[in-house]
């Protein structure tokens, strides 16, 4: 897994120092080499962790003839066969390295290189012929790749490495902040910089000598399906049951030593079992657990997980009493993103890396198989007449404030709360930080309807859909690239440590699309034919253990042990955000919670996110580069 | 953020050029980014780029640079250092070797560098040319150390003064900046012991002899291999010898060992990349240069735990103390080299104890991340001035 970065020029040569310097802001994606290419307008570079091919496979890599050039970040795991069909075609290569088929690829079928890939991965390759730039970015998004367009393009899989490139002058862009708050974080490939833009996935995106972008979507999510599923319900699950073990056994594939990140939930465990099938000797799992809170501590889940299939377990667990550890966090993210649940990804990252350089996870376990208890709701909110709903929804206020996100009367107040709306609003009202009356008075009354546009043109998209596959399109491209791989990503290449997602699959999630939403969700119970496709692994306490998000318990730790830091940045002297946002409202927030009236972790972590991001910006702008003045 | 642009005549084997792909790797941060230029290896040298390679150190090739004289050629490595510094606007410029010293630090002069850097791994002018070669050498380096250079970095205290009594550049803009090594591996180089030794067909009790460098006349292997069949002359005890490394003397150096009749007591091992694996089986390191700055074959075996035995030129009697932690002999002088190493050959006691003594006086001192440190502070002060 590697960070790669670079800059193409209209006019004039790019300066090798600009790309090292790009790089070095990345050096944490990739210590193990780095890489560097400049020729006139062209500079490109990376910083490698290396994972296959441990001794040819440096970058950057080039074809025979040296037309094209390629800096690669991620995993391909059809390599071998696409390496064989090339090699039948005549292609030389030299090295072992799986990015170097991009190279051969892109000979052979040019842009069309990106659909045949299988993995995940971030590339850019120069075409020094045709004096063409091309990025590409896998299908889930797995891996993050940024731009800046125009006569000084500019590119980096984080955007840190634009940001410290000298032409960029790191002009934020407000208009995204509504939509943060909404969300914590940011759809449609905007970032909280002007200038920067995100490669949306599945996208692939060509520049010319001019710094001319053109970009192409080479593949969506197939709901809803052309061509849906006929198989019985049994069938369709030993289909699925067969194409996670392909999944998972194809992100077995590495030089180096590997784990994986177990929480006791299913996703997990069954990616476990299915290691533990395929592997010769015991899977070497990790997990953390929260001492003295049952509400988020699954360690005993994941524990009889472990038990169950032999693997040598490593857990931690942790309290809140390392402030640096939530500022490391921060500073892994260019900007701010609201989801807590880095947090304990942060830390069983960290964990381990100390054993291991690859894990896989459960991740998207819920996207493809319907696991969130949102889309449970707004589906059974839909089915509710609407007269019916109008006259429920006010029963909200009148529900008591539960303190706690799992509690039932904080469920049942934002189910009762969802049911005054339409699809998607009914499942937004569940993901929402700050629903939409609240963030307005956040925002000082200004209009923020436009924070739900991005929203609302992807669930235009798939009109006339099934409501289920609706939400997972809309779940599919706005959650999971804005949110859980963003943190994934972040925190696992923080502690230089690379995740595979089995349940991200394309071949799986294309399988999926095809089948009635009755299979995934029916009656109440969610990801039902995953469970059944792995009913014979799992233990059984495990098949019915109620849905856990992996959270921390960060409502306890803002009233103890964080308490000091989350008043002194948010209530201090001289909180910078108060310039941007209604003050009253945060200091109004902040006491509810410190006092235990209310809890408003999520609200005040997606708070505490974007007043230390506001206080890096001052702190960058003041800083003056040494120069030689001699 | 300061900006290196680090150039190397070529990345030959040795420690210049460790040296260069260890700093290039080591300051690229939010202070400092560094790259690396250099010419192509002659073909008969040993080539080091594989360190590059294996360290992530990408190298910018500069065409026409190369450590032979030629007109065109050096006109060439010119123009291409200045575009270098045109396109690559580096804050520093750093040059290492003889010909990029000279190249370089006008290129960078012209192209509106605002600091040059050289250092000097050794003295050319002394050993390496002779007659008016040496006069012309001489010139140009001080051509460069008073004219161009902001700063000049001598290896050793007794490098700094020799500089400064050739006149080289003016005392306060010479600056001692010892080289630095990986010399963490050979610290613990006792877990490969044994290795090259099984590889070599040796007993245990047989005393293995080794001289690692660039089989240059410089380097007066001649003169080890003639010590070499003094000290098998004179010992009733298993000796065998080892060369380490490669270059234009070894066909002359096999044919001297089958004259001398010692071929079946050395071997020519060539370029070894697993260096702990050589000093872990070495009983006795030994150097007989006629010229030398720091030499890293010396650092390496006293960091490894080795005894070493080496002529008293350059910069050595700054890491070798004569009987304390290694001997000293005069250069030129076969019969002493045979005799010093006569001497630990037949006493296994005094090997230990130099062995033992002799890390502590180059570990951290010559190690890496004590080069780093330097650097650093030296690249700040011109920064600021």
């Amino acid at each position: 897994m590697c960070g790669i970065a670079g800059e193409l020029r209209a006019q004039g040569a790019v300066n090798g120092h600009d790309i090292a310097a790009m790089c070095a802001t990345i050096a944490h994606r990739g210590p193990d080499s780095a890489g560097l290419w400049v020729d006139g307008p062209i500079g490109l570079g990376v910083r490698r962790l290396a994972i296959i091919d441990l001794v040819t496979g440096d970058q950057p890599l080039s074809s025979e003839d040296e037309r094209h050039r390629l800096v690669f970040n991620g995993e391909i795991y059809n390599h071998r066969i696409l390496r064989r069909v090339l090699e039948q075609r005549g292609h030389r290569f030299r090295t072992n390295s799986d990015g170097e088929v991009v190279v051969h690829g892109y000979e052979e079928y040019g842009e069309g290189i990106a659909e045949r890939l299988d993995g995940m991965f971030a590339f850019a390759l120069w075409d020094q012929r045709s004096r063409r730039l091309l990025l590409g970015r896998d299908r889930a998004g797995k891996k993050p790749l940024f731009y800046r367009p125009g006569p000084r393009f500019l590119f980096g899989s984080e955007i840190k490495a634009i940001l410290r490139h000298p032409s960029e002058n790191g002009l934020v862009e407000p208009s995204v902040w509504p939509e943060y708050f909404l969300l914590g974080y940011v759809t449609g490939g905007r970032t909280f910089y002007r200038d920067i833009v995100e490669l949306p996935p599945g996208h692939t995106l060509a520049v010319d000598a001019h710094g001319h972008e053109r970009s192409r979507r080479y593949w969506s999510l197939p709901f809803p399906a052309e061509r849906p599923s006929e198989l019985p319900e049994g069938e369709a699950a030993r289909v699925v049951h067969d194409l996670v073990v392909q999944a998972v056994e194809k992100r077995l594939v590495s030089d180096v030593p590997l784990g994986a990140f177990l929480s006791g939930g299913i996703d997990s465990s069954i990616v476990v079992g299915v290691m533990s099938r395929l592997s010769a000797g015991p899977v070497r799992t990790f997990s953390i657990g929260f001492a003295g809170d049952p509400a988020f501590d699954e360690s005993a889940a994941a524990r009889t997980v472990a038990d169950h299939f032999g693997t040598r377990h490593s857990e931690l667990v942790v309290g809140a009493d390392s402030v640096a550890d939530l500022e490391a966090l921060l500073g892994a993210h260019d900007q701010p993103y609201g989801d807590s649940s880095a947090i304990p990804t942060f830390i069983v990252s960290r964990l381990a890396a100390r054993d291991v350089k690859v894990v896989l996870t459960g991740d998207g376990g819920d996207e493809v198989f319907a696991g969130y208890e949102r889309f449970r709701a707004a589906l059974l909110a839909e089915r509710l007449p609407m007269l019916v709903r109008r006259a429920v929804a006010p029963l909200a206020r009148w529900m008591p404030a539960g303190n706690g996100h799992y509690h039932w009367t904080t469920r049942a107040r934002r189910f009762l709360d969802s049911l005054g709306t339409d699809l998607p609003w009914s499942y937004l009202r569940w993901q929402a930080i700050f629903p939409l009356e609240e963030l307005r008075e956040l925002m000082d009354g200004a209009d923020v309807s436009h924070a739900l546009r991005g929203f609302e043109a992807v669930f235009d998209a798939s009109r006339g859909g099934e409501s289920l596959h609706r939400l997972l399109h809309l779940n599919f491209s706005t959650y999971l690239p804005g949110d859980l791989l963003v943190k994934l990503d972040r925190t696992t290449m923080a502690n230089s440590l690379e995740a595979r997602c089995p349940f991200l699959d394309p071949a799986l999630i294309e399988f999926v699309g095809t089948l009635p939403p009755a299979y995934l969700t029916r009656g109440g119970q969610l990801k039902r034919i995953l469970k059944r496709a792995f009913a014979d692994l799992l233990p059984p306490p495990i098949l019915q253990r109620p849905k856990h998000g992996f959270g921390a318990p960060l409502a306890a730790w803002f009233r103890g042990p964080l308490r000091e830091y989350v008043s002194d940045l948010l209530l201090g002297p001289a909180p910078l955000l108060r310039e941007h946002l209604n003050a009253a409202l945060v200091r109004r927030l902040c006491s509810e919670h410190l006092r235990g009236q209310r809890d408003h972790s999520a609200r005040l972590f997606a708070l505490l996110n974007f007043e230390v991001w506001l206080r890096a910006l001052r702190a960058g702008s003041a800083r003056t580069g040494a120069r030689v003045t001699a | 953020m300061t900006r290196i642009l680090r150039v190397l005549t070529r990345l030959n084997v040795g420690g210049p050029a460790q040296h260069a792909v260890f700093l290039t790797e080591r300051l690229q941060d939010a202070d400092f980014t560094s790259l690396l230029a250099a010419g192509a290896v002659n073909r008969e040298e040993g080539d080091m780029t594989w360190l590059a390679t294996q360290r992530g150190v990408p190298v910018i090739p500069v065409p026409g640079l190369r450590n032979e004289a030629g007109r065109i050629a050096d006109l060439r490595a010119f123009v291409n250092l200045y575009r270098l510094c045109r396109v690559h606007r580096p804050d520093i410029v750093h040059c290492h070797t003889f010909k990029d010293r000279i190249l370089g630090a006008m290129a960078a002069r012209l192209a509106g560098v605002p600091a040059t850097v050289v250092t000097f791994h050794g003295t050319p002018f002394r050993g390496h040319f002779t007659g008016l070669t040496a006069k012309v050498v001489l010139s140009a380096d001080r051509f460069v150390g008073q004219r161009l250079a902001h700063a000049v970095i001598a290896i050793s205290e007794r490098q700094r003064e020799e500089l400064i009594e050739l006149a080289i550049a003016p005392p306060e803009r010479v600056h001692v900046v010892r080289i630095g090594l990986d010399l963490r591996p050979l610290l613990s180089a006792e877990r490969v012991r044994g290795e090259l030794r099984r590889e070599l067909g040796l007993s245990a009790d047989a005393l293995l002899i080794g001289a690692i460098g660039r089989l240059v006349p410089i380097k007066r292997l001649d003169d080890f291999l003639t010590a070499a069949r003094r000290v098998l002359s004179s010992t009733a005890r298993i000796v065998r010898f080892v060369v380490v490394g490669d270059g234009g003397e070894r066909r002359a150096l096999e044919r001297q060992a089958r004259e001398l009749g010692i071929a079946s007591h050395v071997s020519f091992l060539g370029w070894r990349y697993d260096l702990a694996r050589v000093y872990a089986d070495l009983d006795v390191v030994a150097l007989s240069s006629a010229s030398e700055g720091t030499p890293a074959c010396l650092l390496e075996g006293i960091s490894a735990g080795v005894p070493v035995v080496a002529t008293g030129v350059g910069g050595v009697p700054d890491i070798v103390e004569d009987g304390v932690t290694g001997l000293l002999v005069p250069a030129g002088d076969p019969g002493s080299l045979a005799t010093a190493l006569l001497r630990l050959v037949n006493d296994a006691e005094l090997r230990r104890q130099l062995g033992a003594r002799g890390r502590k006086f180059v570990f951290p001192a010559f190690d890496v991340a004590t080069l780093e440190r330097n650097m650093r502070t030296l690249y700040r002060t011109l920064v600021r001035d």
